[in-house]
């Protein structure tokens, strides 16, 4: 007997694309995997194990243009992250990442979104957060932190009048009382997010002197607000260098490193020495603003990140007193424009226990292909595990009134748009699968989609038992909180022939957790689905008027509404007609 | 030099330095409890199993010790040559090195499982460890 918690030791090395097929190895893995525990474990064990976000930039107008993770340490592919809108990437620039969580703040100095930060897990597509309220300025030096304790993240972004902070419990920032810096000092705020460093209640910033001409750290503590000198670097010959100064990193030894552009210095108590051999890699040049530095406690080594870096992409670390170049690919001609990288930490699935007041949505509707924003008082965030592949290309057909006329292949792709979408698994044959493992709060109506196909076998689909929680059809496709759309994987659809009318829609709305089938269930069952798409509709008796709105506790069980739904433009989309 | 014994599950008879021998966390309790004059009895170690692991704290203190010219490249080409075995081998040393706690070996093996189960299907890392399992039972 291969001991459980060798097993569980073994799962928590592995990268999030191998978890989620992991999954579906056996039942107490997926239990293992998906536990609170696990995602506690994995976040200590990704801070020592990190990943490398990658970010294209735009050369002229200075927006990122593609982000990416990979492992430096390793042959495997990068994942390529999309958000669920690619031209948030207009406005949104990666600031900083723990726990799986990626933090980004508003590009833009000026207008009424400048100080906005915005929260995302990659992991699924749709949950783009704008928090609310904003930041003194601007934090292109944000950093985050994750909770081990209880999941829950905060963000620091130093201004110039104190460390705003926000936190993902109370969702909302809180402003520190003003620096008191030693008299003399000035802090300085405006540089690069590696130039300052948090350990725990501790925040080292980088002092000036002389009206800027000399430089050093100060300490300052968030708890009682005290500021002090960590190092005086006013005397050294080197203080009136601060423009160099790239980033200050900690060794796991204990040690403060300064970078300067060219060299680095390592701080004993109370001084910085230069360490002679630590000197950046002989063929390094580069732009500064494309060197990254951080510390990693694998290798127990620093990390360095160029890109450009002849036309490669280079990460070095440090061990035993060298460089050792670890990372190392050839560019496509995207790479040659500018990259900077962040450490990015990952866990298994972060929102799924995070307490969320407030969620915004940014998603585009399948059918009306239009954005719109969601906004719900209290909402936490239902547990749905989603893949991050490359295959989410959400720029193809339009499901509905091209649906009649598309091919099989053509409605995969519109699953794999929906799914990414809707931010649920997607496999490739046909089959939305996404398991509502958590119970919403109380006062909430899921309003669920289904997708059904005449031809196929769709029985399995409208099954509704208490392991998934229902097939919910929305009222309005605007509506929907949650999206659990599930056709069985099981009901492997045949080849059909593509001249069938593929897509309808079905609206109904289900009794959360009833252990019953609606109605249109017990029909879909007896007779083969058929449907007719295209224009308006004959709508069944009774359902002629969108429904209203969920209501709480308005979920009468094996209440049944066949709805169709409504388009911006007034018109209504294939409705089923099925003919029992 | 101070000897250790250590007895295999198969009966087979190591020698081996004590510093060496204390590398695993557990013959070093062994030791302090017992001491060093009877031999210490692995039950759960076969002698193949228990000469790998040898193998490899050994080449690893050499690594460590000053004057060793060892670069970190030949250190890494050892550690994927060792691990570069089949998988009832690989599993039984995932257990070995968790039974005499040795963390370095430990951590060696599970990210070799690990990536393993990185590029198979679902099916075969079941496949993986039901076999691994019914090795063990």
């Amino acid at each position: 007997m291969f001991p459980v918690d060798l097993e569980d030791r073994i799962l928590a090395l592995l990268h999030v694309k191998a978890l989620l097929r992991a999954r579906s190895v056996c039942h107490r893995w997926r239990a293992v995997i998906d536990s609170k525990e696990f995602a506690k474990a994995s976040l200590e064990i990704s801070k020592q194990h990190p990943l490398v976000l990658e970010y294209t930039k735009d050369r002229l107008r200075h927006h990122c243009l593609s982000l990416r993770i990979y492992n430096p340490f390793s042959n495997d592919d990068a994942t390529v992250l999309l958000l669920p809108d690619p031209d948030l990437l207009l406005y949104w620039q990666p600031v900083a990442s723990a726990g799986g969580l990626l933090c980004f703040s508003h590009r833009f100095l000026a207008g009424a979104n400048r100080g906005k930060f915005a929260v995302w897990n990659p992991l699924k597509r749709s949950s783009f957060v704008v928090l609310p309220g904003k930041s003194l300025i601007q934090g292109f030096k944000a950093k985050m932190e994750v909770s081990a304790d209880d999941l829950s993240y905060t963000i620091y972004s130093p201004t110039e009048k104190g460390i705003d902070v926000f936190n993902s419990l109370s969702w909302s920032w809180r402003r520190r009382r003003e620096y008191v810096p030693p008299r003399g000092w000035a802090l300085w705020t405006r540089s690069y997010p590696y130039t300052w460093l948090l350990e725990g209640n501790t925040a080292y910033l980088v002092g000036v002197k002389n009206g800027g001409q000399q430089f050093g750290v100060i300490g300052y503590d968030l708890g009682s607000n005290r500021c002090w000198i960590e190092h005086d670097w006013s005397a050294a010959p080197e203080a009136d260098r601060m423009e160099s100064l790239q980033a200050i990193v900690r060794r796991d030894n204990g040690d403060m490193i300064v970078f300067l552009w060219d060299r680095g210095f390592v701080s004993r108590p109370g001084s910085l020495e230069r360490v002679h051999n630590f000197n950046y890699p002989r063929e390094f040049l580069c732009p500064r603003e494309q060197i990254t530095v951080f510390t990693g406690i694998q290798h127990k080594s620093l990390y360095l990140c160029t890109a450009s870096y002849s036309f490669r992409n280079a990460i070095f670390y440090y061990r035993n007193k060298e460089w050792i170049e670890s990372f190392f690919k050839l560019c496509s001609i995207e790479n040659l424009k500018t990259k900077l990288y962040l450490p990015f930490n990952y866990i298994v699935d972060m929102m799924k226990v995070s307490d969320m007041n407030q969620v915004i949505c940014h998603v585009k509707s399948p059918i009306a292909e239009r954005e719109f924003c969601h906004q719900s008082p209290r909402f936490t965030l239902p547990y749905i595990q989603t893949r991050t592949t490359s295959r989410f290309v959400p720029d193809a057909l339009e499901l509905g009134e091209e649906a009649g006329k598309a091919s099989l292949d053509e409605i995969e792709v519109e699953l794999l748009k929906l799914a990414a979408i809707l931010g649920c698994s997607f496999s490739p044959a046909i089959n939305l699968c996404v398991h509502l493992d958590q119970t919403l709060p109380t006062g909430i109506s899921i309003w669920n989609l289904s997708l059904i196909f005449s031809g196929l076998h769709v029985r399995s689909s409208l099954d509704i038992s208490r392991e998934h929680e229902g097939v919910m059809l929305s009222g309005s496709i605007s509506e929907y909180l949650s999206i659990h759309s599930s056709l069985g994987s099981s009901a492997r659809p045949r080849r059909v022939d593509s001249s069938l009318k593929p897509v309808m829609f079905v609206s109904t709305r289900v009794p959360a957790y009833e252990n019953t089938k609606p109605a249109v269930a017990g029909e879909a069952e007896a007779t083969p689905a058929r449907c007719s798409t295209g224009g308006p509709l004959a709508v069944p008796d009774g359902a002629g008027t969108l429904p209203p709105l969920p209501q709480v506790q308005d979920t009468q069980p094996g209440r049944h509404l066949p709805v169709p739904v409504k388009a911006a433009d007034g018109r209504y989309f294939p409705q089923a007609v099925i003919q029992g | 030099m101070v000897k250790v014994t250590l007895k295999s599950a198969e009966g087979d008879v190591f020698e081996v330095d004590e510093e060496l021998a204390l590398e695993s966390l557990m013959v070093k309790n062994m030791i302090e409890d017992v001491g060093l004059d009877s031999a210490i009895s692995l039950p759960n170690v076969s002698s193949t199993i228990l000469a790998k692991v040898i193998e490899y704290i050994k080449f690893h203190m050499d690594a460590q010790k000053d004057g060793s010219k060892k670069t970190s490249e030949e250190i890494k080409a050892f550690d994927d040559d060792f691990v570069n075995v089949g998988i009832p081998t690989l599993f039984e040393m995932v257990l070995a090195s968790n039974y005499l706690n040795v963390k370095s070996l430990l951590s060696l093996t599970c990210n070799t499982v690990a990536n393993m189960i990185k590029t198979k299907p679902p099916a075969e890392v079941k496949e993986m460890f039901t076999s691994a399992k019914q090795a063990k039972a």
